[in-house]
């Protein structure tokens, strides 16, 4: 498989210094503390975690959003990871994002037509008549036919301004979509159709996409390979069937586990976790999940489990996995 | 069964400057002691706005409520006086928010918070509200009692302040206690938690229980009847098994196909409800679905269906099955 | 607690240097000197004599240093217009009137205000709101000259029920206070308005009344108290910015107070006074800052206390 995307022991420390400056007290919050991953072509990663995981910060850092401290982002073998801002320019045409908030991505003072149209403009591409030509394809394309060129984000409903954002998203023709959240804000009526816009438009254009989200239930219907992260780290990784099958990390387990599902004859021996995830548990070298791991046994605080091989392209790390069946 | 909480034809609407906002267009719900309601809805469907009007925290302009009747445990709501209401609200029904973050007032201790509807309605001394606290806030599995009574709120995480939520509106034992998505701003597996916990408070004080949520698996999880709502108006009633297996309602149908689900085949396209939900100021003429339904035809576009009941407890609004 | 307040005055003491600094070559730069010859013509030697009387003909870095020094010893020389007296005694015969009546006049508009704020935002878009919204921005807008005139001719002249100058008995007072407190009064009702509004609509209010908690208690206990917060942000600092105010009253009405000497101190390049008085309003700006900060800290426990998010 060619890897689009390659990381590599990705990091990004956010450090804040507070008290006065002969005896400053520095805090370091480890949002992303050693991720790698690679992501195919064609191919759909699911990023999942809950708040405070570092899967949205990973999100930024892919397309240089934010600095890494340290680690490395291959593009097509191209580091990223410390270039200059002008070289790139042309690699961001490759790499678009999507946001979760469909309210405050959208300028409210920008028509619809203009927003779409803006990375030709930052680029420098095509001219003014082309661009409203252009323009009125993408919003067709998303399902905004007929006159929305001129119409402004506010007159538009959430799902639909969600539309827009992914039009926009496309019109440097890229290669690597990096959506943060796209439906977490959207109604339940509203999440199957993004959902749909976005599968489509991915197998139409044969794109590559990150897909970060802590919606579970989107993420199955969205991803080939799922990234589990916990505090910063990567705790499972695999095929997407292989995981929702057969989650092998506890953490895994106890995500899917909580989930209540739309059927109230089901029964499932369900496993529950108690305790919140804190950055403080996240130590250097033990494992994150400890305090609130149903499996913890010797060794598991002595040292970070490292990314075992528990199948073909199926990771896990822990020392104690599960091997029972999920769903 | 008692019959606790009754409301037929409640009606809110809002009034602003461009036109009235139709919030609630004639809702007909009722809760019996013990018993677990479910209303679902996405935004815009008028059930916050139907908690809040049952607790009658709506500001009387811009808001007007209108009811055939609204009765709580035999008290007439909508006649009733301030002092009724105010002796009402805390102590017989509660309610928890959605926004763990903004529900606390910032200035005050845990402490001092959870203290106020004990000494208000329950007349505790200072020392025995907090004696009392200090349990609820155990019961609500925080760990450090004490020390989070002398907290304040931004000191905890999300998952906390909701616990304290918790305990605060059961700190009186109401008998009603209702739940506006109480667990949308959480993250899954604290969701889980808070979830379990409200269940098991519901059976240990023999509370009815209101939960309002998007979430369909929440309703599953922890609801006998379920109320679906679009557009301001109750579009199907069933008791929970019912509603899963056999939907009546074109809506709930629609809703149940497009959830995502964790445990679907992705292979199988989802099916994806056309449209947008509908805005209260202008709401669509007839039912408030027949725009995104498949089903309608022109009799949906002019007329509000009449209520069908059907064996079972059960009533749907639809022109499709009477 | 104790560390915080050291390190506050001691960054007092540092402005009170940058600020003298400033001021000093400020007033050395403009031209002209306080003992121009366009009135009065002097024989160089003459001039000569004055100039080393009052130190004037050192360089400027020795006439700076030579004056913190007696600063420090609280001596801020003789004042060029009045070379009767000291600086200080100066000061000291003008600071109590100007006090009486900024102090008073905030004393009496500041609560006034904050009444009138809280009455409208309760009853928005009532009657009382668009009277206190309408009362407030002339009190902002119409220069407080304009006012004293107003308030001398209606009370003074039409009336004749108050005295329109001077300053010997407290019934003098009335009308300059009222003019004072005009100002404090329009400040205070709009932010104490804005500030209250904005409480009103947090969503823990709601919560507070599904509490069953009655409406006196949320007002007062919750309300007040969390809109405090932002009100003493502006507070003290808007205190001080109406002292500057009271030039004018003081001149409408006769009062000898400080206000005057502070445009008189620059014109006649009286640099003694006009420094000291410089010095005092620096004080006074600084000390009201440091006020701000500490009731900040008491009221707003996410200050004291660090928090998770």
């Amino acid at each position: 498989m060619n890897a689009v995307l390659s990381v590599r022991e990705l990091k990004k420390y956010f450090i804040s210094r507070s008290g006065p400056f002969w005896k400053p007290k520095i805090r370091t919050v480890k949002a992303v503390d050693g991720v790698s991953f690679d992501l195919g072509e064609n191919e759909t990663l699911g990023l999942v975690g809950e708040s405070g995981c570092g899967k949205s910060t990973t999100g930024s850092l892919l397309v240089r959003l934010l600095d890494p401290t340290s680690g490395s982002i291959l593009y097509r073998g191209t580091e990223l990871a410390g270039m200059p801002e002008n070289e790139l320019a042309p690699i961001r045409k490759k790499m678009q994002m999507i946001f979760q908030d469909p309210y405050a991505s959208l300028d409210p003072m920008m028509t619809l037509g203009a927003v779409v149209a803006e990375p030709w403009d930052i680029h420098g591409l095509y001219g003014t008549k082309e661009r409203r030509v252009e323009a009125e394809k993408l919003l067709a394309l998303v399902g905004l036919e007929g006159d929305y060129a001129k119409r402004y984000p506010h007159e538009l409903s959430g799902g639909q301004r969600q539309r827009v954002a992914i039009a926009r998203s496309l019109a440097l023709d890229p290669e690597i979509l990096i959506a943060d959240e796209p439906t977490s804000a959207l109604d339940v009526s509203v999440k199957a159709q993004i959902i749909n816009l976005l599968r489509d438009i991915r197998d139409r254009r044969g794109l590559s996409m990150i897909f970060v989200s802590h919606d579970l239930g989107v993420v199955r219907h969205v991803s080939d390979r799922i990234v589990v992260m916990y505090l910063g780290r990567v705790m499972e990784e695999g095929l997407s069937k292989d995981i929702f099958a057969r989650p092998r990390h506890p953490y895994t387990r106890a995500l899917l586990d909580a989930i209540p599902l739309p059927d109230p004859s089901r029964i499932r021996e369900r496993k529950r976790i108690r305790g919140e995830a804190s950055l403080k548990d996240a130590l250097a070298d033990a494992c994150p999940f400890l305090p609130r791991c149903p499996n913890k046994g010797a060794g598991c605080d002595s040292q970070r489990p490292p990314l075992a091989e528990l199948g073909p392209g199926h990771r896990c790390a822990c020392l104690y996995p599960d091997t029972k069946e999920a769903f | 069964m008692t019959r606790l909480l009754e409301a037929e034809d409640l009606r809110v609407s809002f009034r602003h400057k461009e036109g009235d906002a139709l919030a609630v267009r004639g809702v007909d719900l009722h809760v019996d002691e013990g018993e677990s309601l479910g209303i679902v809805g996405e935004s815009g469907s008028g059930k916050s706005v139907t908690s809040l009007a049952l607790m009658g925290l709506l500001q009387s302009p811009p808001a007007e409520i209108r009811a055939d009747v609204l009765t709580y445990d035999r008290i007439d709501l909508a006649r009733a006086s301030k002092r009724v209401l105010q002796d009402l609200r805390g102590k017989g029904m509660a309610m928890v928010f959605q926004e763990p973050m903004t529900s606390l007032d910032p200035v005050f201790t845990v402490g001092n918070q959870l203290a106020e509807p004990l000494m208000l309605h329950l007349g505790m001394s200072k020392r025995q509200a907090n004696t009392r606290s200090a349990e609820l806030l155990a019961r609500v599995e925080i760990p450090d009692p004490a020390g989070v009574l002398g907290s304040y709120p931004h000191q905890l995480s999300g998952g906390m302040r909701q616990r304290v939520m918790i305990a605060m509106a059961i700190s009186c034992k109401p008998k009603l206690l209702i739940a506006d998505e109480p667990t949308t701003a959480l993250d899954v597996t604290i969701q889980a938690q808070v979830l379990e916990l409200i269940k098991d408070l519901q059976k240990e004080n023999g509370m009815a229980l209101v939960m309002i949520t998007h979430d369909m698996g929440v309703i599953a999880e922890t609801t006998d009847r379920v109320a679906v709502m679009y557009g301001g108006l109750i579009m199907e009633t069933a008791g929970v098994r019912d509603l899963f297996a056999n939907p009546l309602h074109p809506y709930t149908k629609a809703l149940l196909a497009s959830i995502p689900r964790p445990d679907a085949d992705p292979a199988k396209r989802l099916y994806a409800i056309p449209g947008a939900s509908p805005n209260p100021v202008n709401p669509p003429s007839g039912c408030p679905f027949h725009p995104r339904c498949e089903l309608s035809d022109a009799r949906c576009a002019s007329d509000l269906p009449g209520k069908t009941i059907t064996g079972g407890n059960r009533m749907a609004r639809c022109w499709r099955l009477s | 607690m104790l560390g915080y307040i050291l390190k506050r005055v001691v960054s007092l003491l540092v402005t009170f240097i940058v600020v003298s600094l400033i001021i000093f070559s400020l007033m050395r730069v403009i031209p002209g000197g306080p003992f121009d010859e366009d009135k009065m013509p002097l024989s160089p030697a003459a001039k000569a004599k004055i100039m080393a009387q009052y130190g004037l003909d050192k360089p400027p870095a020795i006439q700076y240093l030579r004056y913190m020094a007696s600063a420090l010893r609280f001596d801020f020389g003789i004042p060029y217009q009045s070379p009767g007296e000291t600086v200080v005694q100066l000061l000291g015969r003008a600071w109590p009137p100007s006090l009486i009546l900024g102090g008073l006049g905030m004393l009496i508009g500041t609560p006034l205000g904050m009444l009138l704020g809280i009455m409208a935002a309760l009853r928005r878009n009532r009657p009382i709101d668009y009277f206190a919204s309408g009362l407030s921005t002339l009190g902002m807008t119409v220069p407080v000259y304009v006012i004293s005139l107003m308030l001398m001719l209606v009370f003074g002249v039409w009336l004749k029920w108050l005295p329109t100058s001077g300053w010997g008995t407290p019934v003098n007072w009335i009308l300059p206070v009222t003019a004072y407190a005009v100002t404090p009064l329009a400040i205070f009702a709009r932010y104490t308005r804005s500030a209250v509004l904005d409480t009103l609509n947090k969503p823990f209010v709601t919560v507070l009344y599904a509490k069953g908690l009655p409406f006196r208690l949320i007002l007062f206990k919750h309300i007040l108290r969390n809109a405090a917060i932002p009100m003493i942000t502006v507070f003290f600092p808007v205190l001080i910015g109406i002292t500057t105010g009271s030039i004018f009253v003081e001149q409408m009405f006769r009062v000898p107070g400080l206000g005057s000497y502070f445009v008189t101190s620059i014109q006649k390049r009286d640099y003694p006074l006009e420094m000291a008085l410089i010095l005092l309003l620096t004080l006074m700006v600084g000390v009201a800052y440091i006020i701000t900060d500490l009731a900040y800290y008491f009221l707003n426990p996410r200050t004291r206390v660090k928090g998770t998010e």
